[in-house]
C-alpha cells in the first residue's frame, strides 16, 4: 500500500513516515503544498496523510484536487486546529478521517488500517487475530465463529488492543481511549484492572488463542498465541 | 460622594463663613448709625428744654406720647466738677407713662443759670423701638442669606449640570466597559478642550488595554498552537522507543512516566487551547440542553472511574432545568464539576447533586472553606499539586458560565457547593 505524507514539520513527518514503513507501508513524503500536488499529479497513492496549514497553500485545496483526481484515495487529515468546523469542512470535502495533533503513533495507524479496510470492503470489516475476530460496526466478537457477548466497556477495550496487536499500551492512554478525557485525575486504575479481568476470562472461556499480556505493570500488550 | 454635591457643599459652608461676617459687619455699622441718629435727636430735645429752662419759657410736657422722657435736678458745683458736661449712657429707666422699666438711651448734661446754679439734665428715650429696628434688620439678613444660597446653590447645580455633561457620558461609558467585550466607543463629540483631553486620553488607554488583552488572549491561543507538534513528535518518538526489543522493564518504565509527562502536557495544552476558544465565543451553536440528562449520562462514567472511593451520589431532579447553551459548553460544565467532586471527596461520602427549573448545584464533603476569591482562577489549588490535575477544572467552569450567560458561585455550610443559575 503506498501512502503520501504531506506534513511541514520535518521531524513529525520523519516520524510518520519511520513509523508507517515499520508497518509495511510505502511511503513517500511532500513538505508543501506544491510538491504535493506534483507528486498527486505524476503518482496514485491508496492514502494521503494531510496536514491542513502549509507552506504555500491550504490542505483544503489539496484534498479538493484528491478528490477531483480519484474516488479511491483515502484521505486523512492531520491538523494542530482541533476545531469542530475544520472538522466539519474536511470531511463534507471528502476526507475519510480527522486526527488532531499531536496524536499517538498507534493511534494513527489504528486509523490508516481501518480506513483501508472501510474502503476496501465496504463496511463490514473486522480486527481479526488468531481464531478471534471482532466487528467494531456490529459490537461483535467471535472467538472460532461462535458469538461471545461482551459488556460495552469489555468490547472498546478488546477494540483498541486488536488495533495494536504486539504494542505496548499504556493504560493511561487506554483508560483515555475508552473512558473519555475525564479519567485523567484518578489516581488508580483500578476501574481498568476489574474491566480487564472480565474481559480475559471471558476470552479463555471462550478458547480464544489470543491474550492480554501486563507489561512491567503499566501497560498491556495484546499477543497471539496463549500466555 | 457625588462631585455636585460637593460643589453645592463648599459653595454653602464658604458663603456662611463670609455672610456671616458680611452680616456681623452690618449689623454693627446699622446700629452705629441708629444710636447716632437717636443721640442726635436726644441733644436737639436737651438743647431745646434747656433754652426753655433758662428763657423760663413753658416746659414741654413729659408725657407728650413720643415716650421721650426728662427731669432737670440741681446738682453742686463740686458735683458738676467731677464729671463730664455732656454723657451718654444706656440703662433701664422708669417710664411712667407705660408704667414699667425700659431699656433706653439717656444722655446727661450739666448747665448752668444766670445765677450760677448747676443743673442736671436727663432726657431719655427708651430703646425697643432700635430693639426693633435692630431685629427686622436681622431677619433680612437671614432671609436675603437663605435666598442667596439657594439661588446660588440651584444655579450652579444648574450649570454645572449642563457644563458637565460630556464628562458624566464619559462616567457612564466607564462604568460599562468590560475589556475584551463588545464596548460603546469612548462618547466624544464636546467643544471643551479638558473633555475632548480626557474622552482622548481614555481611549488611548482603552485601545491600549483591549490591545493587550488581544495579545495576551492570542498569546495563549497560538502558544498552544504551535505547542501541539512538538508535542505530538516528543510523543511519537517515545512510542517509537518503546516498540523496540531489547528494552529492559527499568528502561520502559522511565518511558513510559516520560511518556504520561507529555500526556499531561498535552492536556494541559489542550485545556488552555479550549478556554481560549470558549473566550473568544467559539462555540456559538446553542440548543436547549437538559441539565438533568447530561449529568446522568456522565454520573456513571465517574462512579465507574472512581469506584474504589465507594462515593454515593444524590441526584435530585425537582422541575426539569433546560437551558439554551451549547451542548459541547453544557458537556464541559457538568464534567468538570463532577470531577472536582469525584475527585475531591473523602471516600464512602455522598456526593449531592441538585437540580431546580433554572440552576443547579453540585456539592460534596470536605474540610475547610476554599479561598472564594481564587477558586476560580487558573492554576489555582488548595493544597499540593495533584499529578495530572491542570488546575484548570474550575476555571473552565467559570469561563462556560460567563459566556454562556450563567453564573457559578461558591458556599461552604460543612460541605463544599457550587451552584450554578441564570443570570
Amino acid at each position: 500500500m503506498k501512502i503520501l505524507i504531506v506534513e511541514d514539520e520535518a521531524s513529525l513527518q520523519e516520524l510518520m513516515s519511520k513509523t508507517l514503513k515499520k508497518e509495511g507501508y510505502v511511503v513517500e513524503t511532500a513538505s508543501d503544498h506544491d510538491s504535493a500536488i506534483d507528486k498527486l499529479a505524476v503518482y496514485s497513492y491508496d492514502c494521503v496523510l494531510l496536514d491542513i496549514m502549509l507552506p504555500g497553500g491550504s490542505g483544503f485545496d489539496i484534498l479538493e484536487y484528491v478528490r477531483r483526481l480519484s474516488k479511491r484515495t483515502n484521505v486523512i487529515i492531520i491538523s494542530a486546529k482541533d476545531s469542530i468546523d475544520d472538522k466539519v469542512r474536511g470531511l463534507e470535502l471528502g476526507a475519510d478521517d480527522y486526527l488532531a495533533k499531536p496524536f499517538h503513533l498507534a493511534e494513527l495507524v489504528a486509523r490508516m488500517r481501518s480506513v483501508s479496510r472501510r474502503s476496501h470492503n465496504d463496511g463490514e470489516f473486522a480486527y481479526r487475530l488468531g481464531n478471534v475476530s471482532l466487528e467494531p460496526d456490529s459490537n461483535r466478537l467471535r472467538v472460532d465463529g461462535k458469538d461471545v457477548p461482551l459488556l460495552k466497556k469489555e468490547f472498546d477495550i478488546l477494540a483498541y488492543l486488536m488495533q495494536r496487536p504486539g504494542h505496548l499500551v499504556d493504560k493511561t492512554v487506554l483508560a483515555e481511549a475508552v473512558w473519555g478525557d475525564h479519567v485523567d485525575q484518578a489516581d488508580n486504575f483500578q476501574f481498568v484492572y476489574a474491566q480487564m479481568k472480565n474481559l480475559r476470562r471471558k476470552l479463555e472461556e471462550a478458547g480464544a488463542d489470543i491474550g492480554i499480556k501486563s507489561v512491567y505493570g503499566f501497560g498491556y500488550k495484546l499477543t497471539e498465541g496463549k500466555e | 460622594m457625588k462631585l455636585i454635591y460637593k460643589i453645592a457643599l463648599s459653595l454653602s459652608s464658604i458663603m456662611l463663613v463670609f455672610m456671616t461676617l458680611w452680616s456681623i459687619f452690618f449689623f454693627r455699622v446699622m446700629t452705629a448709625e441708629i444710636n447716632d441718629e437717636t443721640d442726635d435727636m436726644l441733644e436737639e430735645y436737651s438743647r431745646d428744654i434747656i433754652i426753655k429752662w433758662l428763657s423760663g419759657a413753658r416746659l414741654p410736657a413729659t408725657d407728650n406720647g413720643t415716650n421721650n422722657t426728662y427731669y432737670i435736678r440741681k446738682v453742686s458745683p463740686e458735683y458738676a466738677d467731677s464729671r463730664q458736661r455732656i454723657r451718654y449712657e444706656d440703662a433701664d429707666i422708669y417710664i411712667a407713662s407705660e408704667g414699667e422699666h425700659e431699656p433706653a438711651r439717656i444722655r446727661r448734661q450739666v448747665f448752668m443759670d444766670s445765677d450760677g446754679a448747676f443743673y442736671e439734665l436727663t432726657v431719655a428715650v427708651p430703646t425697643f423701638e432700635r430693639a426693633d429696628l435692630v431685629r427686622s434688620i436681622l431677619w433680612s439678613i437671614v432671609i436675603l442669606y437663605i435666598v442667596l444660597l439657594i439661588a446660588l446653590v440651584s444655579i450652579t447645580i444648574v450649570v454645572i449640570r449642563f457644563n458637565m455633561r460630556p464628562f458624566d457620558a464619559l462616567v457612564r461609558w466607564y462604568d460599562s466597559y468590560a475589556p475584551g467585550k463588545n464596548n460603546a466607543p469612548v462618547p466624544s463629540g464636546t467643544d471643551v478642550v479638558e473633555f475632548r483631553k480626557l474622552a482622548e486620553a481614555a481611549q488611548k488607554a482603552v485601545d491600549r488595554s483591549e490591545k493587550l488583552y488581544d495579545q495576551q488572549k492570542q498569546f495563549i491561543s497560538n502558544a498552544s498552537h504551535e505547542l501541539q507538534t512538538p508535542l505530538a513528535v516528543s510523543m511519537g518518538r517515545i512510542e517509537m522507543l518503546l516498540d523496540s526489543p531489547g528494552l529492559t522493564e527499568e528502561q520502559a518504565g522511565e518511558l513510559v512516566k516520560i511518556h504520561r509527562t507529555i500526556m499531561d502536557l498535552t492536556r494541559l495544552n489542550k485545556t488552555l487551547l479550549l478556554m481560549s476558544k470558549i473566550e473568544n465565543g467559539q462555540f456559538p451553536d446553542v440548543e436547549d440542553v437538559d441539565i438533568a440528562s447530561v449529568f446522568r449520562e456522565n454520573v456513571l462514567m465517574f462512579k465507574e472511574v472512581y469506584a474504589t472511593k465507594d462515593l454515593g451520589v444524590e441526584l435530585s431532579v425537582g422541575e426539569g432545568c433546560v437551558w439554551r447553551m451549547n451542548v459541547q459548553l453544557a458537556s464541559v460544565l457538568v464534567n468538570n464539576l463532577l470531577k472536582n467532586a469525584f475527585s475531591h471527596s473523602p471516600d464512602k461520602s455522598v456526593i449531592d447533586i441538585r437540580i431546580w427549573n433554572d440552576g443547579f448545584s453540585v456539592s460534596n464533603e470536605g474540610a475547610g472553606p476554599l479561598d472564594r476569591s481564587r477558586i476560580f482562577t487558573r492554576f489555582y489549588q488548595e493544597n499540593s499539586r495533584k499529578e495530572g490535575s491542570t488546575g484548570l477544572g474550575l476555571a473552565l467552569v467559570k469561563a462556560v458560565c460567563d459566556n454562556s450567560g450563567l453564573k457559578v458561585e461558591y458556599g461552604y455550610d460543612g460541605r463544599h457547593c457550587f451552584t450554578v443559575r441564570h443570570v
